[in-house]
């Protein structure tokens, strides 16, 4: 239980770290600065 | 991995944890303009391969300018001493005070991201440049400018992301190339442009890697023999997040919170 506890805070903690990086790409993305989806959209 | 650099160079130099990491991060919010300005601004035309080509190259000249500045061996960014205390968060239960302000500080970070984009004026600006750059081209907000400093934010973020990360792991070069992967699979799991999609789906992520390392051994025990589940449960929590995202590509292929559509 305890390791449950300490695994999912480590969990929330990694996450949050990655929303950090995927947060500044997805809006550079987002906003078509550049893109990785043209070709996606275009199908 | 800039950033954590920068952290690394500025906190030894100053030798302040606080404003070591405020210096860093304006660093990285330059470094950011500054690749903008000279390099990524250029290729807003040109083919998307053309724009992965490049900043594929900026990565192997960041890789080998760090290693002439800082040389190949790691840094380390040691924590000051009111970081390194345990907390008791719950009765019986401790948990590092570092990664604790880690979580604190990545979701005072979001909630002000969120407002920045939905509540003020630059945010309806970058919104509005996401759904129609042409259009407020022509409306007379200086547009460029705007991507210009979209970028700058996005450099900061990875930045603090990195030097956040740093006193966990060591600074190293190409610290950032294995997270880079992850942030991409969050980015499409949550839907591209959506920045309440790619939390949505960060937490997901960073729950179902850091669960899956640990219990999954545990787990495939209980079915399989010891031998079998000791090398089998690496593999498949290493393959996990994956999964996930090819099953969220199946079922929903703009992913899970799609930004406004254009």
């Amino acid at each position: 239980m305890l390791v449950l506890i300490e695994q999912s805070l480590n969990g929330l903690q990694f996450g949050l770290l990655l929303f950090l990086l995927a947060a500044g790409l997805t809006l550079v993305f987002g906003i078509r600065i550049l893109s990785i989806s043209r070709t996606a959209r275009s199908t | 991995m800039m950033g954590a650099y920068f952290a690394a160079t500025f906190v030894a130099w100053t030798g302040s944890f606080v404003l070591g990491i405020l210096l860093a991060l304006g660093a990285t919010l330059l470094l950011g303009i500054l690749l903008e300005f000279v390099a990524l601004r250029h290729l807003y035309g040109r083919d998307h391969l053309d724009q992965v080509l490049a900043t594929f190259g900026l990565i192997l000249f960041f890789n080998d300018a760090v290693r002439l500045i800082w040389g190949p061996a790691g840094l380390a960014l040691p924590l000051p001493a009111w970081l390194t205390v345990p907390v008791q968060i719950i009765p019986g239960v401790f948990y590092p005070a570092y990664r604790l302000s880690i979580i604190v500080v990545a979701l005072a970070v979001a909630a002000l991201l969120y407002i920045v984009v939905m509540r003020t004026r630059i945010g309806m600006l970058i919104r509005a440049g996401a759904s129609n750059r042409e259009m407020i081209g022509a409306l007379g907000i200086n547009i460029k400018l705007l991507f210009t400093l979209v970028f700058g934010l996005g450099a900061a973020l990875a930045g603090l992301a990195g030097l956040m990360q740093a006193p966990i792991l060591t600074v190293q070069i190409g610290m950032g190339e294995n997270i880079l992967i992850l942030a991409f699979v969050i980015i499409v799991i949550g839907g591209i442009g959506s920045i309440r999609g790619a939390f949505m789906a960060a937490i997901f992520v960073g729950m179902i890697d850091t669960l899956g390392r640990a219990f999954l051994p545990d787990l495939l025990r209980m079915v399989l023999s010891s031998a079998a589940a000791s090398t089998a449960a690496p593999a498949l929590s290493s393959m996990l997040i994956y999964l996930l995202m090819a099953i969220v590509l199946v079922v929903r292929p703009e992913g899970l919170f799609p930004a406004a559509k254009r």
